[in-house]
């Protein structure tokens, strides 16, 4: 099927303006307007509906803020909760900037793609333009000359009033809208060349590189050298800010971790007893993955110098460290847990404090495998030695 | 347009109830003053920097009218006209205003600056010198707007932009962004002298951008009523006053954030001390509800296009964002003041009633004579 049109081709935005008002009021349809750029009123003249684009861009705006809203919230607070500055998990303000950037992309791009589906526009399409110059300083008006009624003379006299430098007529094929004339032809074979010279220099390039010797040994050069080599002072490093000359300074007096208790007790055996007394494990013995999380911690943290069955003879006391006493015989049995979580808290005699590597509920897991130990005829969690 | 009908679209109606304003809110700032004479100055201060932006604004806005090219605004000018010729008395009522007050700055008394970096504060708020930079500020200022304001009728004479008037705003561009950032640094932020924020100038340039447009908004709406503009501001002009408001109040809200953020994420206690003081107690609700006035509302009515075009929409919006402007300077002055009072009273109203309706007499002559050498008819 074929379509005959009727292209006029105006150099001013405001002819073009006054000329679709004039068709329209005449009764003759309008197929399309060309213009290198978006001219106010144009759409108005057509009698279009407003763009919906901007409900696109706001749809997709708005679901790029909530999509990096969640993926901070569950980033930063839910999968790899991290401490920085102090500021809680879920922090909104250190969020924003991220929400905002995500939503300016969504929306940018969902924009722009929502166009192109529209227009059936995609990187790589051929087209060529309906008129020359249509990309440049030239508008232009197609009419489609819809029966038997159309009066090409008439529109014709009707456009050059209107000032119109140009008027065509041009029959379409149905599938090929808005394909024009050939003329395109000439820039296509420029561009190409410009393509092979630049795909030469390239080849040139990667030889050159390959060609000229690199010694292996020498680092390469460093650009703004600050970025690898930090001016500020890494955690070992010496320093002579501090009294002890060293950068890692230990906490605050008094300083606790997020989430840590402060206990109300000294690093004495009567606050020992005093534990003992007062604090009772909060882990169910019974609970699953309880007690073999506290086989686990006493594998890594305790056989060392207790042993893998608590008897005092790990590889550390066979090699001439004070042997501790054992845990499944005499005195370690009558202790409450309390008083142990006091112990391996606070240490004790030779045992250094625990509470910097093991978490409270580690400590009390621990306990509980201790307990085990104690009892013979409960069963060990199978993969831990004895 | 002929010099006998300009005149009829400034009625003798507008100019008595601007006199009225002005003179009740006179009274009552006298009364609220001899009530409560610790906000005296502090609301001088406010209204005169209002005051100085207003015109300034004006400015701004010819400016950046000269240095696009744009076309869509020309028929407008002389409200930018009008508001960039309130700038000379602004200042001049400014620079009584801070020399009467200087010994209301804290650190004008002896041993109020303490700490390290006190050397420079101290030379730099040097009583004598800072005289001498605020009347050089507003000399400057002045000037520019004496200048800016001729060549900006000369070119609605002409019918477009002349390149004296471009080779002008963009020096005024230059130095404004300069003298601003210190001006505003100078008067307003050293209020709290042991607090520093580098994005405090151009804050307030936001601030002054925001109050500007939504004054010009506002103006533009009520002379198409009045008749003026009648045949010269269509619904696309309106549409491009609601972009520019909608993207000038983002503008604030992101400079605002970038201020806020960099303090909160940093918690280092010389510079969280100007938030401390404003998040809590009576500040607290003031607080919230500037961003709320200034941002979120007109946010979220802007955002339809129905809306950008709607003259009674962008009404109510530049009113609130007017209000909004206040408010943000009121939050910046007041609390480092008066660490405890957030109270609106005869004062805050009194001394706001005379400032607008002493810019608003300045104002119309200068409409005025603009409208009078304009060819709009």
């Amino acid at each position: 099927m074929t379509r005959r049109v009727l292209i006029a081709v105006f150099q001013q935005d405001s002819d073009l303006l006054r000329a679709v008002a004039a068709v329209r009021a005449a009764g003759w349809k309008i197929d399309d307007v060309y213009a290198p750029y978006a001219v106010h009123g144009l759409d108005r003249a057509l009698g279009w509906r407003p763009s919906r684009l901007s409900w696109v861009c706001a749809a997709c705006g708005l679901a790029g803020a909530a999509f990096m809203l969640w993926f901070q919230q569950w980033t930063s607070a839910v999968s790899w909760p991290l401490n920085v500055g102090g500021k809680p998990w879920n922090s909104l303000p250190a969020f924003v900037p991220i929400i905002f950037e995500g939503m300016v992309l969504a929306a940018g791009l969902g924009t722009v793609l929502a166009l192109f589906l529209v227009a059936r526009l995609r990187p790589g399409k051929k087209t060529l333009p309906i008129v020359p110059g249509v990309f440049d300083d030239r508008f232009a008006l197609v009419i489609e000359e819809t029966d038997a009624t159309f009066d090409a003379a008439a529109v014709s006299e009707l456009l050059r009033n209107h000032h119109a430098v140009e008027i065509e007529e041009r029959v379409w094929e149905a599938d090929s809208c808005s394909t024009g004339a050939a003329g395109g032809a000439a820039g296509s074979r420029s561009r190409r060349r410009l393509n092979y010279l630049l795909l030469l220099v390239l080849i040139v390039l990667v030889a050159a590189n390959m060609l000229v010797p690199r010694n292996q040994a020498q680092p390469n050069r460093e650009f703004l050298p600050d970025m690898a080599h930090s001016p500020a002072y890494t955690s070992e490093s010496a320093n002579p800010n501090f009294a002890d000359g060293e950068t890692l300074q230990p906490p605050v007096l008094g300083t606790l971790a997020q989430g840590q208790r402060r206990l109300p007790y000294a690093a004495t055996d009567a606050d020992a007893l005093l534990a003992g007394q007062e604090l009772h494990n909060p882990l169910p013995a019974g609970q699953a993955g309880v007690r073999e999380r506290g086989a686990v911690v006493f594998q890594n943290f305790c056989t060392p110098c207790h042993g893998g069955g608590g008897l005092g003879d790990g590889p550390v006391a066979l090699r001439g460290y004070p042997a501790p006493p054992s845990l499944v015989t005499g005195n370690s049995t009558k202790m409450p847990d309390g008083q142990l979580f006091h112990i391996i808290t606070y240490g004790r005699a030779n045992m250094p404090p625990q509470a910097g590597l093991l978490s409270p509920e580690d400590r009390w897991a621990v306990i509980l495998h201790i307990r085990s130990l104690q009892t013979p005829n409960t069963s060990i969690p199978a993969g831990t030695k004895p | 347009m002929n010099p006998k009908t300009a005149g009829r679209y400034v009625s003798p109606k507008a100019v008595r109830w601007l006199w009225t304003l002005a003179v009740l809110g006179g009274a009552a700032f006298v009364v609220g003053a001899a009530l409560q004479p610790q906000r005296l100055w502090p609301n001088l201060l406010l209204v005169g920097f209002l005051s100085v932006g207003f015109g300034l604004g004006g400015l701004l806005l010819i400016a950046f009218h000269d240095l696009t090219g744009a076309r869509w605004s020309s028929a407008f000018g002389c409200i930018r006209e009008g508001m960039a010729a309130t700038l000379p008395w602004a200042a001049l009522a400014m620079a009584v205003i801070l020399v009467a007050g200087l010994c209301s700055y804290p650190w004008s008394r002896t041993g109020a600056l303490t700490e390290e970096t006190a050397w420079f504060k101290r030379w730099w708020l040097e009583p004598g010198f800072f005289t001498a930079r605020l009347v050089a500020y507003l000399a400057i200022w002045a000037v520019f707007a004496a200048a800016m304001v001729r060549a900006s009728r000369r070119a609605t004479a002409l019918g477009g932009p002349t390149r004296a008037g471009a080779r002008l705003s963009a020096a005024f561009l230059v130095v404004f962004s300069l003298t601003f950032w210190l001006a505003s640094s100078d008067w307003i932020m050293s209020l709290q002298p042991d607090w520093y924020s580098t994005a405090f100038g151009v804050y307030n340039f936001s601030g002054v951008l925001l109050a500007a447009q939504a004054a010009v908004t506002l103006l533009t709406v009520a002379l198409r009523a009045a008749g003026p503009l009648k045949n010269a501001v269509g619904r696309d002009q309106l549409h491009d006053l609601g972009t520019l408001l909608l993207s000038f109040s983002c503008f604030w809200m992101y400079i605002w954030f970038c201020q806020y953020m960099l303090i909160w994420y940093t918690n280092m206690p010389e510079e969280t001390s100007h938030y401390a003081s404003r998040v809590r107690g009576l500040w607290a609700p003031l607080f919230y509800a500037n961003i709320v006035i200034n941002w979120a509302i007109p946010f979220a009515v802007l955002l339809p296009r129905a809306a950008k075009t709607n003259a009674g929409t962008l009404v109510k919006i530049s009113l609130l964002l007017l209000a909004g402007r206040w408010l943000d300077v009121y939050l910046m002055i007041l609390p480092s003041i008066n660490a405890d009072a957030s109270l609106i009273g005869f004062c805050e109203i009194g001394s706001m009633a005379l400032a607008v309706g002493a810019l608003g007499l300045l104002f119309l002559p200068a409409l005025r004579k603009s409208l009078r050498l304009s060819p709009l008819g």
